[in-house]
């Protein structure tokens, strides 16, 4: 097993090397320098400009550049933002922090309740429930993440009035307490986190019904129940614990996936994260944030896809083992 | 040996695999199966509208109204959908997109189809070196997060239909690549490949005849799923403002009304149509790739 | 007295308009202490037959009898809670351990201690791990294998888990389901010692499945054979696999399919045909159209069980029998 992690590790670090190659071509070594396409875009002073040439290294050659790249990252040095005045690197660390409380609290969601659904529809196999629930999760699954985001807002922000239209937090609020901040943060939560949990949440249950229904017709389920277990301990301890090990190797899909979910609600919702970061940086042409925001995508998807592998390998004794 | 062998058992291994009756088979299945039935009646549907659409709305596309008075206008018996903020009628624009969004779902397809069949097949076959490293390339194009690389592409080289199909192929082919593999990979063991080799068939013979029609079923299966995928990917670049302000796809649309406003201004007609039109699509494609793929998938037909 | 006893036990399912009978009117005892089987063909219901009786089969299944006790408890009707206490602790199922009997994520050691602490919640862990581990030290496996995972224990020492689970506590009536199917020869001789040395030591009452007549002739007292849901033929093993060989031409046939060291048999040979279809079961003799001793009454009149000879307890149901009587002096 620690030879497994040693050398998934080893791969991981080789991914990541490759991630940070990837982001190094795709904005240094596109056609134009990176400071044309800036400065196309706004206006520089000469120090801007120098500054820019530094970060760059432009006038060095390219396996130097390369370097002085990994080197600034290591360092913290993730570029200056000319739309914020100010440098990259804590512009995105605060969006991280936004972000992961939306990210955190839909993924649980999602996978908490697609599991607990996806079981139920499996437990009630072929009756109109469950054919309802399967058609239901591919009508889901078809609906664009950020369409679901403008319907809710229409409906329950804008003609309903009961919940607010974007952001995070309520604008020029004063919090007496810390609860009514976190009662105020609660409450802008709801909506995008319901947008991010609807179509993700079809493939859980998809994934999860199938696994179960397969787990259902082992032999040693009929063991189970024969021994004189309670229906429920069948379910759970025989059925579920099988069918999780497929559902396991659906979260490091579910993760990239999650990423274009999260840029998409975002944008719809003003949602000061990851996700509205690269879309302004987008739509005022900011290189030096749309590169670090792509490399704290990658970076986390990476991350979770080695997470979920050591997850599934610590699960099924089978593999464990070998 | 030599010249062409002219053995019939190694005449190229069916299509459609074990399902009788070859395509007209695969499609009385579909049309059999309930959500096979349905997918398909819509895709038809959809089709019509694509083609005959434009000739329903009688607007010219871009006409814009002549005064204030004539823009963000709710539904009325002149325009069934209301006007946007230029004045233009939505209809037609709803009605135009339809084509539009069809147009680059099927192309960004066929490209993706085209490389992640050529990796796959290459990979399943070869096997050894060439599988490793083409499986590791494609992993890890697996693993980078496909929006925010669209997104990158999309900023660097511009904004063009173009490169959002060029950018939705290079983010899907991978899975392609994998699923069509493994079905190689299980043509492979077959043993009319093995007699194949003794007979002395060249290995680019035998890639296509034997191989590639025996992972074909699959690719198509795979392919209408991947339609589905591709029109929800060009919605959603058009909507971040990626797509080509010109070509009225019903991304851009959206996109078009999120800016104005429209949302938090409550202008449904601007947003719902060209929503709904997206999911009734992607629905289609989606009913007729999942019915598809458990006809043609031998695995799935044979847990059946 | 007995301690099982089914009395014209019939499962069907329904399948569109028809209800296909998996089991048609069977009757079955099993006596304390005694060791009974069960043959016939795949699909002829005989499996179905060891579910029914342990209420373990699906939900759509129609189940019916005119008695099915166990000891005095009716099966019939007894209630969930009452019947999952007795399940384990009164009636046991060996399935193929081979397969996928085991779950593959739990050691096998705490499947078999699930079932002791089902039915004795009071007992300590000391004490059920004790007996876990003479529980497979009992079928010959080394206690310290409680600790594997399926996967890492070979068919027959699976099968042999599978039988010490099924006496973890100390039931009445053991049902053993192809309890040698999927396992190599050697392997298969090796459970077959372990069943009759356990019947013996522990006295178990024992049902054994199989559609190898050769393994039911070495452990059982009494055989059944089954055939397109019915019982075509019953009586002590003695009689049946003895000189003047079975009665039924089904029992016939499927003996003559296992070679035997002697009797001076020809040939092996299967049975020509397929079992019948049990939604549209065929008129008269359900086998007659794979027999080869058929005569005409074989196609209209369903015969039903008849003593064979003068043994009551022999019984075939074959029109041949009076036959026989009426020509024999």
């Amino acid at each position: 097993m620690a030879q497994y992690i040693g050398r998934k590790l080893g791969y991981l670090v080789l991914t990541l090397a490759a991630v940070l190659a990837t982001n190094f071509t795709l904005f240094h070594l596109m056609p134009g320098d990176p400071v044309t396409h800036i400065a196309r875009g706004q206006h520089l002073d000469a120090e801007a400009v120098a500054r820019l040439r530094s970060f760059y290294g432009l006038d060095m050659p390219l396996p130097s550049q390369f370097i002085t790249y990994v080197a600034h990252l290591f360092r913290g040095d993730f570029g200056w933002s000319y739309t914020y005045q100010t440098s990259v690197g804590p512009i995105v660390a605060k969006a991280l922090g936004n972000t992961l409380i939306l990210v955190t609290i839909s993924t649980l969601l999602v996978i908490v309740l697609g599991v607990l659904i996806g079981v139920f529809a499996a437990s009630r196999r072929g009756t109109r429930t469950d054919g309802g629930l399967v058609i239901g999760s591919l009508v889901f699954w078809s609906l664009p993440t950020f369409w679901v985001g403008m319907l809710l807002i229409f409906v329950f922000a804008v003609s309903l009035g009961w919940l607010p239209i974007a952001g995070m937090f309520t604008a020029d609020a004063v919090y007496p307490t810390v609860f009514t901040k976190i009662a105020d943060l609660a409450r802008h939560l709801i909506l995008p986190t319901v947008a991010m949990v609807l179509v993700d949440i079809a493939q859980f249950v998809l994934i999860s019904r199938s696994s179960l229904l397969a787990v259902l017709s082992e032999d040693y389920m009929t063991t189970a129940r024969a021994k004189g277990l309670s229906p429920r301990r069948v379910l759970w301890r025989h059925g579920v614990r099988n069918a999780l090990l497929p559902v396991v190797t659906a979260t490091s899909l579910y993760a990239s996936a999650t990423v274009g979910g999260t840029i998409q609600v975002e944008t719809v919702f003003s949602w000061p994260g990851m996700g509205q970061l690269i879309y302004l940086s987008v739509v005022r042409r900011d290189y030096p944030v749309m590169e670090a925001c792509f490399l704290v995508f990658a970076i986390v998807v990476v991350l979770a896809n080695f997470a979920s592998d050591v997850l599934y390998r610590l699960l099924d004794p089978r593999v464990r083992l070998t | 040996m030599t010249g062409p062998m002219m053995n019939p058992s190694l005449d190229a291994a069916p299509a459609t695999g074990h399902v009788a009756g070859g395509w007209r088979g695969v499609l009385r299945q579909l049309v059999a199966d309930r959500m096979g039935r349905i997918g398909l009646l819509m895709v038809v549907a959809v089709v019509l509208v694509a083609v005959a659409g434009p000739l329903l709305a009688p607007y010219d596309r871009t006409a814009v109204a002549a005064s204030r008075t004539g823009i963000l206008q709710s539904p009325s018996a002149a325009h069934w959908l209301g006007t946007d903020e230029l004045g233009r009628d939505i209809l037609r624009q709803v009605l135009a997109g339809t084509s539009v969004s069809l147009e680059i779902g099927l192309i960004a397809t066929l490209i993706t189809v085209l490389i992640g069949t050529a990796v796959g097949v290459l990979a399943g076959w070869f096997t050894g070196f060439v599988d490793a490293v083409l499986m590791r390339i494609t992993d890890f194009f697996l693993v980078l997060p496909s929006l925010p690389l669209m997104i990158a592409l999309g900023a660097i080289i511009g904004q063009s239909l173009t490169m959002i199909v060029f950018v939705i192929a290079l983010t899907s082919w991978p899975s392609t690549a994998r699923i069509v593999r493994s079905q190689a990979l299980a043509v492979r063991e077959r043993e009319v490949v093995a007699r194949a080799r003794t007979v002395g068939l060249s290995s680019a013979g035998i890639l296509w005849r034997l191989i590639l029609p025996g992972v074909l079923a699959l690719v198509i299966a795979n392919a209408v799923l991947v339609i589905a995928g591709s029109i929800l990917a060009e919605a959603t670049l058009s909507f971040l403002g990626l797509g080509d302000p010109t070509r009225t796809s019903w991304g851009q649309i959206l996109h078009n009304a999120f800016v104005t406003g429209a949302v938090g201004n409550g202008y449904w007609w601007y947003f719902l149509p060209p929503g709904i039109g997206i999911v009734i699509v992607v629905l289609a494609f989606s009913l007729v790739g999942q019915s598809l793929e458990r006809i043609l998938d031998p695995r799935l037909a044979a847990a059946a | 007295m007995s301690l099982l006893r089914v009395h014209d036990l019939t499962v069907a399912y329904p399948a569109g308009t028809a209800m296909i009978r998996a089991v048609d009117g069977v009757d079955l005892d099993v006596n304390p202490g005694e060791v009974v089987g069960l043959a016939g063909e795949s699909g002829c219901g005989k499996s179905t037959l060891a579910l029914a009786i342990a209420r373990l089969l699906p939900r759509g299944a129609v189940v019916s009898a005119d008695e099915m006790s166990l000891g005095g408890t009716d099966l019939r009707t007894v209630a969930d809670d009452e019947l999952r206490s007795l399940r384990w602790s009164r009636l046991s199922l060996v399935f193929q351990g081979a397969m996928s009997g085991f779950n593959p994520v739990m050691r096998v050691g705490d499947q078999i201690a699930e079932a002791i602490r089902t039915h004795e919640p009071d007992a300590g862990r000391r004490e059920v791990a004790d007996r876990v581990a003479e529980l497979l030290s009992q079928v010959g496996i080394a206690p310290a294998r409680s600790e594997d995972f399926p996967h890492q224990m070979s068919g027959g020492m699976k099968q042999r888990a599978m039988i010490a689970m099924a006496l973890a506590c100390r039931p009445e009536l053991v049902i053993a389901d192809e309890p040698t199917t999927a396992l190599d020869v050697m392997t298969q001789a090796q459970i077959l010692d372990l069943i009759r040395r356990l019947a013996d030591e522990l006295g178990l009452a024992m049902l054994i499945i199989s559609h190898d007549l050769t393994v039911l002739a070495e452990l059982c007292d009494r055989v059944a054979v089954m055939y397109a849901g019915r019982i075509v033929e019953r009586g002590e093993a003695d009689e049946i696999f003895g000189a003047a060989g079975p009665a039924h031409p089904y029992t016939r046939r499927l003996l003559d399919c296992y070679p035997r060291l002697e009797g001076g048999q020809g040939s092996i040979s299967g049975i020509p045909g397929s079992p019948p279809d049990l939604a549209n079961p065929p008129s008269g003799c359900r086998f007659h159209d794979r027999c080869d001793k058929a005569v005409p009454r074989c196609t209209t009149d369903d015969p039903a069980l008849q003593m064979v000879g003068s043994s009551a307890g022999h019984l075939a149901a074959c029109h041949l029998l009076a036959i026989a009587e009426a020509v024999s002096p």
